[in-house]
């Protein structure tokens, strides 16, 4: 009976170890690139420490690429070292990737109806869904008030022609330059220029037309002559040096109030609000609005774009990997943890998902959250140009912006630029 | 017995140990560098020359063959000629400079007057650039230039004098980043040259002295001409190093005002990486390297013939 009893125990002792072994995961360790360098002290601090709690097999090593990442992306596809989990852009590196497949297609996951049709169409390529994005992006005038005061300005401007006054006001009663921006880099130096166009003949063609030439290669900068006779409004009163400009150099012309308006992304938002504020030393002379380069008859165009996406690896890998792979993919677009990131980056969610409550945004880009959802729309260059073309279009324009180039010529020559690099 | 040993075939010869010994303790010293030049150098610049051939974006495994085809189209690029000024602006400008001042200021350290802890503050102070990477220097230079908060604007106004916008200015950027280049540079020329002054022996400078020729004679007629191994070592490594540039001058001026600054490796970056024409790239790297072994071997053969000269 002892003989018995023993045996059953030892039976049953080795069931449970088996169950348990079945139950134990194989320790995976998973490789995540971060863009955005904004939000990864977010990760460090919460985001990584929380998914390893609930995950303990799973070890997720994350790589800071940052946002120049064409030569680290560039070497890592080339040497087959890629990531479990990519963030992507949309353009010809990430199309190249798709057709290698190195990129999963990710319109099966559950996760990926969060995202709305426009955001998921913005990264399908060849019919296949390679990124999740991260949140929206749009176009943002940033004012110190305080200057336009100055000026005799108690509102901002509302429309094209007083955008134009004000700045004329600024120029001849404030010791401030009127208007920056990042011309250094190619999506804010482009952004002027942009609205100029969506604001001018976005009513005329339509939503998503631009766009589509802009692609095909066949619109004309210099068809519709008031772009070129807005531009050459606008250039005089842009601040000296501000072709050479980084967001940052924008942020530290904000705050040492020696220019009094900027155009640049919401994804700028918390520096520059908060350097406006430091600045004038009064959170109520921050303002953010739509960049009003409408006529005064017309609704106001802004620029988009999903920002940077989420992205899965297609590279073959054994079944605790590919699981782990997707268990993270998930648990990021879970809308608690997804917060951590959108919060940290200030921008505009779009996981449909989030409750209000989960939402932190800017309390200036609050405001007018309302008016961006509502306003029309050109998407970012960058979701429509190829590299040629950006270097050489953002070539001419940042020549215009410093007044070494005429804006006529700058306009026929992106006109002929277009026509040979487009996608 | 002399006429007997010098009969022996060479080839009879018997290698001593020593000599043995020391050929291997050769040959091991040379296999780790002759290794990594073969993996890091010599297949790399094979794999460049053959990729210049083919239409390719660097990540799929299709390569199409176009023959000469992207050397046809390189010239057609969007600012080909105007990087190729750039680039010649930059390199010829920055060496001439670099040599030029590096031998005045050789000569100022390699004075006797001064006391040995002066000297070596001095040496070390001019030297420390050469210890920064390129894009430190970059960045640095960048910030000094900044046309609305650098400190060199901020110096001019201080002095009653008109900011320069250094970065905007079609001519004058190019004067940047030649002047920066000439700051970072300058270091090793000083330590080559200053190796060389001291090689001269002081008795032909006392003899040329005692025979009457004054300080600046003894310099023009002496010092440099028998400095001129080391000019031309200076002039090669710093022209070459001046077209193989890439980081420092993009971190200043980004290439702009237009396409004056923008030198050909960055083109060359462009088309690899950011249009992943890695054809296109390769071709123009294949293009520069001719162009720098040819612009190298030029001056090694003027220079040497100067050296022959003297």
């Amino acid at each position: 009976m002892k003989k018995l009893l023993a045996l059953l125990m030892a039976v049953a002792m080795l069931l449970t170890m088996c169950v348990g072994l079945a139950e134990e995961h194989e320790p995976v360790t998973l490789q995540v690139w971060i863009v955005q360098t904004d939000w990864s002290d977010a990760w460090d601090n919460e985001m990584e420490p929380k998914f390893e709690a609930e995950y303990p097999w799973i070890d997720v090593e994350a790589v800071g690429v940052g946002s120049a990442n064409a030569d680290f992306i560039a070497a890592a596809i080339a040497a087959e070292d890629t990531p479990a989990v990519w963030q992507c852009d949309n353009n010809d590196t990430y199309f190249n990737a798709i057709s290698a497949g190195l990129l999963a297609d990710l319109s099966e996951m559950e996760v990926a109806q969060s995202i709305p049709q426009a955001y998921r169409d913005a990264f399908t390529h060849d019919g296949v869904l390679f990124g999740l994005t991260q949140g929206a992006a749009f176009s943002v005038l940033y004012i110190n008030m305080a200057i336009l005061e100055e000026a005799g300005w108690t509102e901002a401007p509302a429309n094209w022609d007083e955008f134009i006054q004000c700045c004329a006001d600024i120029a001849e009663k404030t010791d401030a330059a009127p208007l920056t921006l990042a011309g250094d880099k190619t999506t804010t130096c482009w952004m002027l220029y942009e609205l100029i166009i969506a604001n001018t003949v976005g009513d005329e063609l339509g939503l998503g037309v631009f766009e589509e030439q802009f692609k095909a290669g066949t619109f004309d900068f210099a068809a519709n002559p008031e772009i070129a006779a807005k531009l050459e409004q606008v250039v005089p009163y842009i601040m000296t040096g501000t072709s050479t400009m980084t967001e940052d150099d924008v942020t530290a012309a904000m705050t040492d109030g020696i220019a009094a308006m900027c155009i640049a992304g919401n994804w700028t938002a918390n520096n520059i609000c908060s350097g406006i504020e430091e600045c004038t030393g009064d959170a109520s002379k921050v303002k953010a609005v739509l960049a009003p380069f409408n006529p005064a008859d017309k609704g106001v165009w802004i620029s988009v774009s999903p920002e940077t996406a989420f992205g899965l690896s297609a590279v073959e890998v054994s079944d605790a990997e590919k699981e782990a792979r997707e268990i993270f993919f998930n648990w990021v677009f879970q809308p608690e943890n997804f917060a951590i990131i959108q919060n940290a980056r200030g921008t505009v969610p779009v996981l449909s998902t989030m409750t209000d409550d989960q939402i932190k945004v800017p309390a200036a880009i609050a405001e007018i959250v309302p008016a961006m959802n509502a306003a029309n729309f050109v998407y970012m260059g960058f979701n429509c140009w190829t590299s040629e073309f950006k270097d050489g279009a953002c070539t001419m324009l940042k020549d215009v912006y410093a007044g070494n180039m005429a804006v006529a010529d700058a306009v026929t020559g992106m006109t002929e630029l277009l026509q040979t690099y487009h996608r | 017995m002399e006429k007997k040993t010098a009969s022996v075939p060479a080839a009879k010869i018997k290698k001593s140990d020593f000599e043995r010994s020391r050929y291997l303790t050769g040959v091991f010293f040379l296999v780790p560098a002759t290794v990594l030049s073969f993996i890091f150098v010599i297949i790399p610049l094979i794999n460049v020359i053959r990729y210049s051939f083919y239409e390719w974006n660097g990540i799929s495994d299709d390569m199409l063959w176009v023959g000469l085809q992207n050397f046809k189209t390189l010239p057609t690029t969007e600012g080909f000629w105007q990087m190729c000024i750039s680039t010649l602006i930059f390199a010829f400008g920055s060496t001439a400079l670099i040599v030029l001042f590096s031998f005045i200021v050789a000569m100022a350290l390699d004075s006797k007057n001064r006391n040995r802890v002066s000297r070596a503050v001095y040496r070390t102070a001019w030297f420390f650039p050469c210890i920064l990477s390129g894009s430190v220097v970059g960045i640095l230079w960048r910030i000094m230039y900044n046309y609305n908060n650098g400190m060199i604007n901020k110096t001019l106004k201080g002095m009653g004098l008109s900011p320069v916008n250094w970065l905007e200015t079609y001519g004058l950027t190019n004067v940047a980043i030649i002047i920066a280049a000439v700051w970072f540079q300058m270091g090793l020329c000083i330590v080559i040259f200053l190796a060389g002054l001291q090689s001269i022996s002081t008795e032909i400078n006392e003899a040329a002295a005692i025979d009457g020729a004054n300080e600046g004679q003894i310099r023009r007629h002496i010092i440099v001409p028998l400095m001129a191994p080391s000019i031309t070592i200076n002039v090669l490594t710093t022209s070459i190093a001046a077209f193989k540039m890439y980081e420092m001058p993009w971190l200043i001026s980004n290439g702009l005002p237009g396409y004056s600054t923008r030198l050909l490796t960055q083109r060359i970056h462009f088309f690899g990486i950011e249009s992943a024409k890695f054809g296109l790239g390769s071709a123009m790297a294949v293009l520069l390297i001719l162009v720098i072994t040819a612009i190298s071997l030029v001056q090694l053969v003027v220079l040497r013939k100067r050296e022959d000269i003297y």
